[in-house]
């Protein structure tokens, strides 16, 4: 190489892990003829390359035009003169933020179609990935990413694959878990006695599900378990074995055109579906009478959940049953999902055949669910595919921050950064406890972080409360950040959000700074220092969490604190609530027994669910206000009824007085108004208030978060009306909008 | 119309008034030879066994409810003390905080009630107080009595002495108590009435003693129920202990009221249930022993000691475990 040549050290940084990024760069070298190396260093890749300078100039070209999500910085260097372009062994330096760590994708489209030929020598190969598909954060032991510090360390590549890997040209230059039949992984099957290796298990797998049992199947990065959807029986056994009465199941489909069998699906929830993430994805129930899916699947609610194929092994299944599939976690409701063989293998009562490999998934994770709405894509439950993604948040030292107890999930930042846990499940259980404590101290090693301040719930019961407070010590500071505060900083730094803006938070419960239970705040944010400013008008909750699982009880604790007469209260009740259940209930409202004070919207909503659709008991958590939901959305056009709140000051509060839209909602029952309609102007009138609080404290801005807004017609009420006021609406995106979202938003609240 | 007669001042001041109270209600309910010298102490006979000595105080509302009464309790609960360390209970003292007004009607169907508890437990009253404070300064009437009982085996009853194996043993269905009382004080009107549970629990224990049973510890589920119970002695005794909930004995009223009204019955007041230790080779004899007593006739097994880690943790119907803690004792909503 000549004098004139350029000598440059290039940093790749951003989502630079599992990307196989080194091979293109490699390619690109050789076909600009540059010399040097590229090396994985972890969290970014390190180029030393030199060249003329017209082919340096057309290499970077070549960087910056596609690497769109990757940072590229170069800085000249003295080198020593070399030939040729290698790729070097990877070495993994301490981080001093975060690392970037792999994604874990779905099968991509070259992936499924050297699946399907039958003259590929993967094809049928469930285990078939590339540079651009399959499993890389939930098989990572450590970094850099590269097939020793993978569950993938223990294959040996066959001379082919080897071949493949080496040669520039290849799909799978370079491709870190390359395998293909004769060398990769295996399928297992486990009848409850006996694991059976090869042979004929998919096919032993397949006959399971048409003769309608159900099978687990070990996916990409958690168990999970299937059977027909066509047959009513097989899916309340699988209820039964869940312990699951009416939550609804999500469906895993062989393609698009599936779906849209099934659903209505516009542009956007097409592509979500079709993503490398691969969520499933709310969509609206097409209503026809050919829908090959049994009514016990997902009872009384307008959306399919739906997954398009993860894995080869999905493809080979579906094309074999060649109908769609209930497609569940495996975990009895309050366990956390399996995702090893031996505990599968422990697990009784819970499927009737377990098609398993032997990858081993390190951090498990279920599947992740998204929803569309009203030009919004939001999170509903953030696990397989995303958990991995950095954020970037104003945070110094090493921090933790352990979120809620419900749908829990943790958050660590350190040095402007902030990972979430993917989602764990409840803290009720044992095993739940268990499997955060596991997930924590892996993600703490991997990101090489050991916190100096936590933060937790101010909730004392609370195990995540309990779990911070016990951990704190001399060099380690426990401390509490109020429920819906932390709901609000969840979004303060994901969204470009002005000086000023008002912040809603409407969920079911969260402890609040009084010692009651919150539920319906707005926080008036004005330079990142929230303010709660409005609430609704306080009610009780008779029985504690008895009311939270029971929308009756919420019916009666609103006539009673609206002042109705006491039989008109217990008149207005569905005939189903016993004379017992009114007498017992109204006594603990009257004489203040076990009857903490609340302003909850989640339990408002079971109120009016209770009078408008009859709900008495919920088996999941929002039953009652996804069925009042769906009666609203059959509602044509604007309802003429609205629930009309008050706003009324009280001290240094708003309070959104719904007492005498209650009564009128209650007589307004009893005049035959349409229950869609009841429904649907329950709806407008919680964003009409929304709306009201925004002019009365002057702010053009509004942020959302809280459970209550996974509803879709809240959404799209809420959207049009930002259209005709001229507010803006920040929506949650990538943090869950539920309590999932929690440690995000307490590890970047303000130390006090 | 006579106004009913009621206590006065003057019935504490130790003057004629006071002498005419103990005479005519006092001594004709629960008099014995000791107690009629109305001396300032007793002198007691010695014992064979090591004496063993308790105190309680109780100050129910309201004083008689569905199953018993203070006056009951006040007898059976520190017997039941004694008991609980394996003690034969022999004497009592009692005395009384009386509130300004209180009927005397009521002052004597509480001794009356004292009286009859005394005899079915075979303890004696040996001595007693009484003071009279003004309105409003009590409520209505408050017992505190002690009770000394011997010890007729080798060892006294300790949770030093629960270790892993053991089997965890309910003496009887729990929750009827703390419901019983709630339920009569709030005005709450149950489809089905529960009665106190209130039972003297010596004859259990002593039964258990005399079989052979190597009893290592017994606990009355009083404040706390059951769950502050076995939670308070996996702390005092280090050891971890698994509950399973299907095997816990609730009688269907009672698991109603408890749905109704949002309350866990683990951690319901109980006055005629213990918690007892035991190596698990014997449980069945145990269980045998127990079900004779109509005070034991739902006796069950309802866990074990599992380990050394202090803590508790409960098994429900599906299989999932939970962790049991102090926490949960408080029951905070907290359901989204």
């Amino acid at each position: 190489m000549g004098q004139s040549n350029v000598s440059l050290s290039i940093l790749l940084s951003g989502a630079v892990q599992g990307v196989g990024l080194r091979p293109r760069v490699k390619r690109w070298a050789d076909q600009c003829a540059i010399a040097g190396w590229v090396r994985n260093d972890g969290d970014q890749v390190r180029l030393h390359v030199q060249g003329d300078p017209q082919a340096m100039t057309a290499f970077l070209d070549l960087l910056r035009n596609h690497l769109s999500d990757i940072a590229v910085r170069q800085v000249p260097a003295l080198l020593q003169p070399c030939d040729g372009f290698a790729i070097e062994a990877g070495v993994s330096q301490p981080a001093s933020a975060l690392w970037q760590l792999p994604a874990d994708r779905g099968i991509c489209e070259p992936c499924q179609a050297e699946f399907h030929d039958p003259s590929n020598r993967r094809y049928q190969y469930p285990f078939i990935s590339c540079n651009d598909c399959g499993p890389r954060f939930s098989i990572l032991h450590r970094l850099p990413f590269s097939r020793d510090n993978t569950a993938y360390g223990r294959w040996q590549p066959c001379a082919r694959c080897q071949a493949e890997f080496a040669h520039p040209d290849d799909r799978r230059f370079h491709s870190e878990l390359i395998c293909c039949p004769d060398c990769g992984p295996q399928l297992q099957l486990w009848n409850g006695e006996r694991l059976q290796q090869g042979g004929d298990v998919l096919e032993q797998a397949v006959a399971c599900l048409q003769e309608g049992r159900i099978l687990a199947l070990k996916a990409q990065t958690a168990v999970q378990l299937l059977c027909r959807a066509d047959d009513a029986a097989v899916v309340a056994r699988l209820r039964q074995y869940k312990a699951r009465r009416r939550k609804p199941l999500a469906l895993l489909v062989a393609s698009l055109e599936q779906a849209r069998q099934l659903a209505l699906l516009d542009e956007q929830e097409a592509a979500l579906l079709q993503s490398p993430q691969r969520p499933i994805v709310l969509a609206a129930k097409r209503t026809a009478a050919d829908i090959p899916v049994a009514d016990n699947v997902a009872p009384d609610v307008p959306d399919w959940g739906l997954l398009l194929p993860v894995t080869g092994l999905h493809l080979a299944l579906l094309q074999r049953v060649g109908q769609p599939l209930v497609c569940t976690s495996a975990n009895r409701s309050g366990e956390p999902v399996l995702y090893d063989n031996a505990t599968v293998m422990a697990t009784r009562g819970l499927f009737d055949l377990a098609l398993l490999h032997d990858v081993d998934i390190g951090i498990p994770q279920d599947d992740s669910l998204l929803m569309h709405t009203a030009g919004n894509t939001m999170t509903l439950r953030r696990a397989r595919s995303y958990a991995h993604e950095k954020f970037s948040v104003p945070v110094t030292e090493p921090a933790l921050a352990l979120g809620g107890d419900l749908k829990h999930s943790f958050a660590l930042g350190r040095n402007g950064c902030a990972i979430l846990s993917p989602y764990i499940g409840d803290l009720d259980s044992i095993a739940v406890q268990a499997r955060q404590q596991a997930v924590l101290e892996k993600l703490m090693e991997l990101h090489a972080i050991d916190p100096v301040s936590i933060r937790c719930d101010g909730h004392r019961g609370y195990h995540s409360h309990q779990q911070a407070h016990q951990w704190s010590h001399q060099q380690t500071v426990a401390s509490d950040v109020q429920h819906h505060l932390a709901h609000v900083m969840a979004n303060h730094y994901r969204c470009p959000l002005p000086d000023r803006y008002l912040a809603l938070v409407w969920d079911g419960a969260g402890w609040g700074e009084d010692g009651t239970l919150w539920g319906s705040e707005a926080f008036l944010v004005e330079n990142g220092l929230a303010r709660r400013v409005a609430s609704l008008w306080p009610f009780s909750l008779p029985g504690a969490d008895q009311a939270a699982r029971q929308p009756w009880r919420m019916a009666l604790s609103l006539s009673f604190h609206s002042g109705r007469p006491s039989q008109a209260a217990l008149d207005c009740l569905h005939p189903a609530v016993s004379e017992e259940q009114r007498r017992v209930v109204h006594r603990l409202l009257v004489a203040n027994i076990n009857n903490p004070p609340t302003c909850s919207m989640g339990r408002l909503f079971d109120a009016v669910s209770h009078l408008v659709c009859g709900s008495c008991e919920q088996d999941y958590e929002g039953e009652a206000a996804l069925q009042l939901q769906a009666l609203a959305s059959r509602c044509e056009g604007a309802s003429p009824w609205h629930f009309d709140l008050q706003t009324v000051e009280h001290g240094n509060l708003l309070l959104g007085d719904w007492r005498p839209a209650w009564q009128r909602l209650c007589e307004a029952k009893s005049d035959h108004v349409s229950p869609s309609q009841l429904a649907l102007g329950f709806h407008q009138g919680l964003i009409d208030w929304a709306i009201a609080l925004s002019h009365h404290l002057g702010t053009k801005d509004l942020s959302i978060s809280g459970g209550c807004f996974q509803n879709r017609v809240l959404q799209s009420l809420l959207a049009q009306q930002a259209i005709t006021t001229g507010i803006r609406i920040h929506w949650p995106t990538t943090v869950p909008v539920n309590d999932g979202g929690l440690a995000l938003g307490q590890l970047v609240v303000p130390a006090r | 119309m006579k106004d009913e007669p009621r206590i006065l001042l003057t019935h504490g001041t130790g003057g004629q008034a006071t002498r005419d109270l103990i005479q005519q209600y006092f001594l004709p309910a629960y008099g014995n030879a000791q107690l009629n010298l109305l001396t300032d102490g007793a002198v007691l006979p010695p014992l064979h066994g090591q004496p063993v000595f308790t105190t309680d105080s109780y100050v129910v509302q309201p004083l008689f409810f569905p199953g018993g009464d203070i006056g009951e309790l006040a007898v059976v609960g520190t017997c039941n003390d004694l008991a609980m360390m394996g003690a034969i209970p022999r004497w009592l003292s009692v005395s009384f905080i009386l509130e300004e007004s209180l009927p005397l009607e009521i002052l004597d169907r509480v001794l009356r009630s004292m009286r009859r508890a005394a005899d079915a437990a075979g303890i004696s009253v040996v001595a007693g107080d009484t003071k009279v404070v003004e309105r409003g300064k009590a409520d209505q009437l408050f017992i505190t009595t002690s009770g000394i009982g011997e010890l007729v085996h080798d060892q006294p009853l300790h949770p030093l002495r629960i270790q892993p194996g053991d089997a965890i043993v309910v003496s009887n269905d729990i929750g009827r108590h703390g419901i019983a009382v709630m339920a009569q004080r709030e005005g709450i009107e149950l489809d089905i009435d529960i009665p106190s549970d209130v039972a003297p629990l010596a004859p259990l224990v002593q039964a258990l003693l005399q079989a052979g049973i190597d009893v290592h510890c017994a606990r009355d589920l009083t404040r706390g129920g059951l769950g502050g119970a076995v939670l308070e002695l996996a702390e005092q005794s280090g050891c971890g202990m698994a509950l399973e909930e299907a095997f816990i004995p609730v009688v269907s009223p009672v698991s109603a009221a408890c749905e109704l009204l949002g309350f866990d019955p683990l951690f319901i007041a109980n006055e005629g249930c213990c918690v007892l230790f035991m190596p698990p080779d014997q449980v069945a004899s145990a269980l045998d022993i127990l079900q004779e007593f109509s005070a034991g006739r739902w006796a069950a097994s309802i866990g074990t000691v599992a380990d050394q880690s202090g803590r508790v943790r409960i098994r429900n119907r599906y299989g999932v475990e939970r962790p049991l803690s102090w926490h949960t004792v408080d029951q905070l909503p907290r359901i989204c």
